[in-house]
Order: C-alpha cells, then structure tokens, then sequence
C-alpha cells in the first residue's frame, strides 16, 4: 500500500510512502485524487516522512495535485519533506502555495489552532 | 583515489527508473568524504534523465529501446552519462527552459533539465533527430584525493 489514511472525514492525513518517481506516481495519483474529491474532506495533510525519493514527477504530481485541491476548496498541507525534496518544491514555488511544516506534530498544532 | 567506472543498459521501462537509482549509490558509496546529500542530489539528477528517455526518447511508432548509463569516478569527480538511441529532441534551447515540456500531460512540470542543473556542476546535453540524445553531466564528490 502507497497511501495509508488517517484523521477525521474533514480532516484527513494521508502518508505517502515509497518513491515519488514516474513509476510511483503512477500508484499514488488516484489515491490521492479520490480523497480529495470526497465532498466531506477540507484540509489534506500529505506526510512524505516516508518518502525516500522524489523528482520532477513528483513536483508534477503536487502541482497538480494542489490545483485540484483548490478547484475541490480542499486545504493542502504538506510535512516531513527531506532537504533535498524542499529544494524540489521550492524550485516551483510551491513553498509559497502550501503550508510545509517539519513533522506531521506541527501539521496538526497549525490545523488545531485555525480550527 | 582509484578509478571505478559502471556501464549499463536497461529496458526504457518505468521500474529500471529505480533501479538505475541503486547503481549509482553503489558507485558513490565508497567516494572518501561523499555525504548523502550529495549522493541524494545524483540520484534525482540521473533519475530525471533516465526518466525523459522512458518518457519521451522512444514514442508510438518506434521500437521499444533502451537506457545506456555510464558512470566514471576518477579523483571524486563523477561524469555521468545517460544516453538513448531514440526520436532526439526537435528544439533543444526550448526543452531545456524551465517550466517547458513537450508533452500535453498536465502531470509534467517541465523542470527535469532545470533540476539535472542545479543538482549537478554540470550539464551537457546533445540531440540530432532520429538518432537520439545524450546528456552528459558532472559533479565532484566529497573531499577528493
Ligand atoms: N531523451 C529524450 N528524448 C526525446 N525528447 C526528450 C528527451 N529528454 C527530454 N526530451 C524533451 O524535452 C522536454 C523537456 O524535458 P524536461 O525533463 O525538462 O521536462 P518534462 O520531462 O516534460 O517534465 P518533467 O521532467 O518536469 O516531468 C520533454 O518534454 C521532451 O519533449
Ligand atoms: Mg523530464
């Protein structure tokens, strides 16, 4: 299993696993797009803490992801980015479009405090 | 520093994306001084080289073909190679621009060249229509010798 989930029906944490290379995304894409289409979710918190790998399809993948997100009216988080995977966001500004946060803790303080 | 080199070819098929990722931190593993930074920076560039080529170098209508990776480390600097027999690119300057891609996906950034270049200390790319494209990067690893 890629994607394993977690949290309430508006909230919902996903925990992304494995490599987000072409080959993974593949896996993972659809997973992710039908929890976001569910009518009841608001705010999706992607924990990468166990994803070992990513690249460009991956920042693909996010973007996407993300626009999908907001045509749904669904929050995405993002926490547990590696060094190397933040570059990666960065580099496409997505940083600056999605709240990152260390740990999947400080996800869930951000989430609890807007409420 | 002793020489080592690696030459392989892989099916263009998705799964060899990772495995071409396993090769090359064996290559590096044993570099005096490498950090896993630094490894980790590698392995997304040669991925995203890999994966054009599984993508893009072998279209409908052409025969299925491969990825050829040769990998030299000689005094801590690594030359990387990655090359296909594939369509070639038709505009190389426009491919290579952030944020282009010559596929219609909407899952495709257009960042894979831009992301070898600031991964890597260098970047050459080379591409002549129905012969194929090569990409040639380096990077130097760790303290050296
Ligand atoms: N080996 C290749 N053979 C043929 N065309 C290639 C090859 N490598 C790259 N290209 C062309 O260059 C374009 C740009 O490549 P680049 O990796 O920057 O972006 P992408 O693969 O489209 O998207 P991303 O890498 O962000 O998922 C590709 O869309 C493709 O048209
Ligand atoms: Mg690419």
């Amino acid at each position: 299993m890629v994607l394993e989930i977690k949290g309430g029906r508006r909230v919902v944490i996903a925990t992304l696993k494995g490599d987000l290379d072409h080959h993974g995304c593949q896996q993972i894409r659809q997973d992710i797009d039908s929890v976001i289409s569910m009518p009841s979710t608001k705010i999706l918190v992607l924990d990468m803490t166990r994803i070992s790998f990513m690249d460009s399809s991956g920042m693909g993948l996010l973007l996407a992801r993300n626009k999908l997100a907001m045509d749904n009216q669904v929050q995405l988080i993002i926490c547990g980015a590696s060094v190397e995977i933040t570059k990666l966001l960065q580099m496409v500004n997505l940083d600056k479009q999605i709240p990152l946060f260390s740990t999947l803790e400080q996800a869930i303080e951000y989430v609890e405090r807007r409420g | 520093m002793e020489t080592n080199r690696l030459y392989a070819e892989l099916p263009a098929i998705s799964v060899n994306e990772a495995v071409s990722r396993v090769m090359i931190s064996g290559l590096l593993m044993n570099i005096r001084g490498v950090t896993m930074g630094e490894i980790e920076e590698v392995k997304v560039a040669l991925s995203e080289a890999v994966t054009n080529i599984i993508l893009h170098a072998y279209p409908e209508g052409y025969p299925a073909g491969k990825i050829y990776i040769k990998g030299v480390v000689e005094g801590g600097r690594l030359t990387l190679k990655i090359w296909d027999k594939g369509c070639g690119i038709a505009n190389l300057s426009q491919a290579m621009e952030p944020m282009f891609s010559g596929s219609g996906s909407q899952e495709r950034t257009g960042m894979g060249f831009t992301v070898m270049q600031s991964f890597m200390d260098s970047l050459d790319v080379r591409t002549e229509k129905g012969k194929g494209t090569s990409v040639v990067m380096t990077k130097k690893l760790g303290i050296g010798t």
